[in-house]
């Protein structure tokens, strides 16, 4: 319940409650003091009666001291409260009526309170008479035994009551509301100001930094109290705002990690020196070759991860880690869930404050490792060639002396032909020694002898990708083709035509897999073909080359129309897209 | 309270031997009037000194006021009290009025003796007359002029005199009950006074046409109440019965205006008052116990309501003895 209806309760009881109180005491005390002072004005008039009845007595006798009763009454009875008085006067032998109005005296008097009187002489009595309570005060004429009493309705007696209920009952109502209704106000004022204090707390619990009660006025509790909330406010404000600083700082370091950690560079794990990982990103479950599954599950135990051998690598980080808080990067391995292992450089930093939690920084090394591999593999290839390359050189040579008769023509076909296998050597180059396309190798070696007109070569078959060895070796052979139609055949003469179809077909041999090119090369329109004297370097290189390293077949015929060179070829199968 | 001058009194006598002799046989008692110089009184105090004659060890000291007011017996009594009598005998004027001055004897070790109407303070009363009998006689007198019926009128000395209130209340009881035919008119007082007692008998008869008969309290007021009803010319129409002194009423006796008077012998109240006064103090008086009162014979004293008292015996008036009776 709030203040104000509470106080309205407890004040509308409060008035009643007063109101009732003043009126039962007032009551009691006037009862008692209209009593006292009836009482009073009743004994005052029967004195005066009294001595005005003796005095009459003594001069004038009976008859008149009960005329002068008579007119005593009379005037009693105009008298303002004392409308229902009667005077009386009883006699004491037999308790005869002297005087009492409507009664002939004389008449014997019945009313058992006459014999009270008389025993008691003097004093008052209360009796019930004609429906009525009445009040009497009495005295006795001691000279004539008489009794005279004066008595009077007590309802006359007490009726200034109903006045003192309207009056004081009236008043102390209205007073005692007045005062209520003033204290109202006061409270009003008071709550005003508590709700202005509470609507600022309120305020201030939802989140309102700013919230301050803006009227602060008079110098009491409540003011201390507004200002103590005030300050409050202000040092929260003070203290969210320092909070919040930090927090944006720490969120914006951790949202930088966060990115650095979905960012998948590198494996970072968030672990304990016990084993267990918290966290990781997926670049390093991918080294790991878990899921986020087996992570959140608990499966994942770096200790559990690292090889027998990198065990005491391990202890050793640790032992590190403890002592610095970070360990040197370290290469090790982990074992996949596959259980394979993978190479990694391993950075590990305990957070600020922790000796038993941090963060690693896991780096795949397999790439670098196989860059490393590769590049040994080159040396030795680069090795191999160079030593191959100088022994095809040598034997070029040595052939290209044995088919020539002058120096002069010797240099220009050693030449001409150390210049195709250059080329063949730049074209693979380019290709990282990975091989060259047959298209290439094709327009390499025939390009030179293209000036004369694009239409003098046909050249069908699919995309084919040759690996180095093929493509050297495919190259020299070419290169002599298109040397020996330039000096000879269809290049020598004006019309002549070389067509150069390829195509890929199975091997007929059960024991190799391996896919066949079928390369067919046909010279037409040159000069009339007859069979060469010897066999010059050009023909034996085909056909010694090729046949030992890697021709199924090599058929050389010269037809009449033009030389027809078939060549078949091994490929390897991983070359055959 | 008072035990020590007792004592003292004891030590003197111890100590004075031969004085003492002398206090024991004499008796000093104050006898008080409500006032002197009138006949009753002259006559009582001619019993009293009768009596102290017959008792000699009896010293009477005879003192009251000249006029019936009763402030003049206190101050007397005031002056009497310190002179220590060993009683006082008071017909008292007020019987209210005088109480605490009797108190004030009480105190002082003196006894008090009421020989003409009863107060509340007293050892004894000393009745002229037996109050009841006394007021039934006048009642029955009245009524055997008037009959039974009709208004009568009462003239009275006072309403304070103890004696003639307590006989208007006898007379009043006994109408009461015995001619409840008969109604009291009026009641009025004059006082000690003939003349006052005359004019107002005057204004019953002119007021009260059919008043049938007047009862006169007071040796003063019978003989005015008689002579107003002899001056009206209704003696014998309107009857009268008083109480007075043969001396002042022996003409409407002899005339027939009042035809029952009565009265004490007073000479007998003032001698039984000095014989009861002796008894008192010399063997003490109680109840139902008969002492000699000398000439007058035995008494029986008798409770009268809260009173221990004697009484002489009512002496009555008529045309055929009251040249018997001087006084």
């Amino acid at each position: 319940m709030k203040i104000m209806p509470k106080y309205h309760l407890l004040s509308a009881g409060i008035i009643l409650v007063t109101t009732i109180s003043v009126l039962v005491v007032g009551l009691i005390i006037m009862n008692e003091a209209l009593f006292k002072s009836a009482d009073k004005l009743l004994k005052l008039e029967l004195t005066n009666a009294t001595h005005t009845i003796a005095d009459t007595l003594n001069r004038s006798g009976v008859r008149a001291a009960t005329q002068a009763a008579a007119d005593i009454q009379a005037k009693l009875q105009q008298k303002e409260d004392f409308k229902t008085i009667m005077l009386s006067i009883v006699e004491m032998p037999d308790e005869r009526i002297v005087y009492h109005r409507g009664v002939r005296a004389g008449t014997k008097a019945k009313a058992p309170y006459i014999s009270q009187m008389f025993q008691k002489g003097r004093g008052h009595l209360e009796f019930s008479e004609g429906g009525f309570r009445r009040y009497a005060t009495f005295t006795t004429l001691t000279a004539m035994n008489w009794l005279v009493y004066l008595s009077i309705r007590q309802d006359e007696m007490l009726k200034d009551k109903i006045f003192f209920l309207k009056v004081i009952g009236g008043l102390t109502f209205l007073a005692v509301l007045l005062n209520s209704l003033i204290v109202m106000a006061f409270w009003r004022r008071i709550l005003s100001r508590i709700k202005a204090t509470l609507d600022c707390v309120d305020r201030i619990k939802t989140g309102d930094l700013s919230a301050r009660i803006a009227m602060i006025e008079g110098e009491d509790e409540i003011r201390s109290l507004q200002d103590g909330v005030n300050a409050m406010s202000a040092s929260i404000e003070e203290r969210t705002k320092a909070r919040i600083a930090a927090e944006n700082a720490l969120k914006e370091r951790e949202g930088r990690i966060r990115r650095l950690f979905d960012a998948n560079i590198l494996g970072i794990i968030f672990f304990d020196v016990a084993g267990q990982v918290t966290a990781a990103n997926d670049a390093f479950l991918a080294i790991i070759g878990f899921d986020r599954e087996d992570l959140r599950a608990g499966r994942i135990n770096w200790s559990d991860l690292t090889p027998e051998e990198f065990r005491r690598r391990d202890e050793k980080a640790i032992a590190e880690l403890i002592a610095t808080g970070q360990t040197t990067p370290f290469e090790k391995e982990y074992i996949r869930k596959d259980g394979s292992h993978i190479p990694v450089m391993v950075g590990i930093t305990l957070f600020e404050g922790s000796d038993h939690e941090g963060v690693a920084f896991v780096l795949d090394l397999t790439q670098r490792k196989q860059a490393e591999e590769q590049q040994k593999l080159l040396l030795d290839e680069l090795n191999h060639r160079v030593k191959n390359t100088l022994a095809t050189v040598l034997a070029v040579g040595t052939q290209t002396l044995r088919s020539t008769d002058s120096l002069k023509q010797f240099w220009n076909a050693f030449e001409s032909r150390l210049f195709a296998l250059s080329q063949t050597h730049d074209l693979l180059t380019q290709s990282g020694w990975q091989g060259v396309q047959l298209h290439e190798l094709l327009h390499l070696e025939l390009a030179p002898h293209a000036t004369t007109g694009k239409d003098r070569f046909s050249l069908v078959g699919p995309d084919l990708w040759l690996d180095s060895k093929t493509a050297l070796t495919l190259g020299m052979v070419l290169h002599e083709l298109a040397t020996n139609a330039a000096k000879y055949g269809a290049l020598s003469a004006p019309g002549g035509l070389i067509s150069v179809k390829w195509d890929l077909v199975s091997s007929c041999e059960p024991v190799s897999s391996a896919h066949v090119l079928h390369l067919e090369w046909c010279e037409t329109g040159g000069p009339k073909v007859t069979p060469p004297r010897h066999t010059g370097f050009g023909l034996r290189l085909i056909e010694k080359g090729l046949g030992r390293a890697l021709a199924n077949k090599v058929m050389i015929e010269f037809l009449p129309e033009g030389l027809r060179c078939v060549l078949d070829l091994s490929l390897a199968p991983e070359l055959v897209q | 309270m008072f035990r020590l001058p007792h004592l003292l009194l004891a030590v003197l006598i111890v100590v004075f031997g031969t004085s003492a002799a002398v206090a024991d046989h004499e008796y000093r008692i104050v006898i008080m009037p409500k006032l002197v110089g009138i006949s009753y009184y002259k006559a009582a105090k001619r019993g009293i000194d009768e009596a102290a004659h017959e008792l000699p060890e009896v010293k009477v000291t005879w003192t009251g006021p000249t006029q019936d007011r009763v402030e003049k017996q206190i101050a007397i009594l005031n002056q009497i009290i310190p002179t220590r009598p060993d009683l006082i005998a008071i017909a008292p004027d007020d019987r209210v009025a005088i109480v605490p001055v009797l108190e004030k004897a009480k105190r002082a070790g003196i006894q008090v003796i009421n020989w003409a109407g009863e107060t509340e303070l007293h050892d004894l009363v000393v009745n002229p007359v037996d109050c009841r009998t006394f007021s039934a006689r006048l009642v029955d007198s009245l009524e055997n002029e008037t009959g039974p019926k009709g208004e009568i009128a009462i003239v009275t000395a006072s309403f304070a005199a103890p004696n003639q209130m307590r006989w208007i209340q006898e007379i009043k009881r006994h109408i009461y009950s015995k001619y409840p035919g008969l109604t009291i008119y009026d009641i009025r007082t004059s006082g000690a006074n003939t003349e006052e007692a005359y004019r107002i008998t005057r204004d019953y008869l002119h007021e009260m046409p059919s008043l049938k008969g007047i009862i006169a309290l007071g040796v003063l007021v019978a003989p005015g109440v008689a002579k107003a009803v002899e001056d009206a010319g209704l003696s014998g129409k309107v009857a009268v019965v008083g109480v007075s002194t043969p001396n002042l009423m022996r003409p409407y006796v002899k005339d027939g205006t009042v035809k029952t008077v009565l009265l004490w012998k007073a000479k007998d109240h003032g001698y039984l008052t000095v014989y009861s006064a002796y008894r008192l103090l010399t063997t003490g008086i109680r109840v139902n116990q008969p002492f000699q009162a000398g000439r007058l014979g035995t008494f029986t004293p008798q409770m009268d309501g809260l009173n221990m008292q004697v009484f002489l015996p009512t002496l009555v008036l008529t045309k055929a003895n009251i040249d018997q009776y001087h006084f």
